[in-house]
């Protein structure tokens, strides 16, 4: 792809966090911190996340890690994944101090981020590393 | 004085991803305040003047600084000269700085510290710091350079060095199996259960380990080697 192709690409960011609130700050770091076209998608559930997969292209999902009490990303990246979704997943939790944390690539996720240390910059990081498009690699 | 491992480091060793890496050099910028902090490869500069840098942490939410992935250095700026040539971390006041590195931006009140980082292998790299004039205390310098050839040395360690091993971990000899069959890497990503950034990681850490240009090549060279049958 080209540096004019990239300029157009518009980024499509999937949000999943059980609380609304987050979803205003959200946007505001994704606007602020991408170098590019940005569109923040965001939904409450995993149910209402896998629906949004089958409807539209996304290119990145950041996934809130504890959607249910009793759950975590071990649980829902794998849903995720199972609706044939193979853009990058990030975990935003509140900490990522829980050992299994150590363990995010072996559930399907790409990255995990503290809710605290995300800011412009940050996200600007986070969308240059995992959701823009690779290109360097084809599949010959 | 023997330094010591910040506790804003605590996570050092469990870092496994170019983010993970990012989240520790942050967390140097917020504990120094430190406006900048930027890594280079100095392998290629001077002969080449265009410096590619692996990592550019911005410690200021309304930072205005230029793209820094790739700049380009001319081969008399004596910071550079530094991080490449020199063994000890330096020191830059605002007129040099500004000067020299007119990338950041507006440093007039600011310090530069170049550190160099060299290799075993033989490799350079260079820290490129920038802190406001009125935080710099000597001791906290030392501290802070030592920090960032900590965390740098993990960096190497984990992202950098692997690349030039050529150790197969489980997941990659996957890549290979299903590079084999015929597999597309979004088509290897469904199957694993990962992310096609993920399978493209993957495949470029092959790719650079077994020296080999695309992925047939990848897999003729597995199949010899035994890797895979």
């Amino acid at each position: 792809m080209n540096s004019a192709a990239q300029e157009l690409e518009i980024i499509t960011i999937l949000f999943v966090d059980d609380n609304p609130d987050e979803f205003v700050l959200m946007e505001w770091l994704v606007k602020g911190g991408a170098d590019q076209n940005t569109e923040l998608v965001c939904v409450t559930d995993i149910e209402s996340a896998c629906k949004v997969l089958d409807e539209r292209s996304i290119s990145m999902i950041l996934l809130d890690n504890k959607l249910h009490l009793n759950d975590d990303f071990r649980t829902s990246v794998p849903v995720l994944r199972s609706k044939a979704f193979t853009g990058p997943i990030g975990i935003v939790s509140s900490s990522i101090e829980p050992e299994y944390f150590q363990e995010f690539e072996e559930y399907g996720a790409d990255f995990r981020i503290g809710k605290n240390e995300l800011d412009r910059n940050a996200i600007g990081f986070i969308i240059d590393e995992f959701a823009k498009k690779n290109t360097n690699l084809s599949d010959d | 004085m023997k330094h010591q491992k910040p506790n804003c480091l605590a996570d050092l060793e469990r870092a496994i991803n170019k983010l993970d890496f990012y989240r520790l050099f942050k967390c140097l910028c917020v504990k120094y305040e430190l406006d900048l902090l930027t890594v280079f490869d100095l392998n290629n500069w001077p002969e080449e003047t265009a410096i590619e840098s692996l990592m550019v942490v911005v410690n200021k939410d309304d930072s205005n600084l230029v793209d820094l992935d790739v700049i380009s250095i001319s081969q008399d700026n004596l910071i550079f000269h530094n991080m490449r040539n020199e063994m000890l971390h330096d020191m830059w006041d605002s007129p040099t700085v500004s000067e020299q590195v007119k990338f950041c931006g507006d440093l007039s009140k600011s310090l530069g510290i170049s550190v160099p980082l060299h290799t075993p292998n033989g490799r350079h790299f260079g820290i490129w710091l920038v802190m406001q004039k009125t935080i710099a205390d000597k001791s906290d310098i030392d501290q802070l350079v030592y920090s960032c050839k900590l965390v740098f040395q993990n960096f190497f360690n984990e992202i950098i060095l692997p690349d030039s091993m050529p150790v197969i971990s489980p997941r990659e000899l996957e890549v290979i199996r299903w590079s084999s069959e015929g597999k597309t890497s979004v088509e290897i990503a469904i199957i694993l259960g990962l992310s096609e950034h993920t399978i493209n990681s993957y495949t470029t850490k092959i790719l650079q380990k077994l020296q080999v240009v695309n992925r047939a090549q990848m897999v003729a060279k597995a199949i010899r080697m035994g890797l895979i049958k």
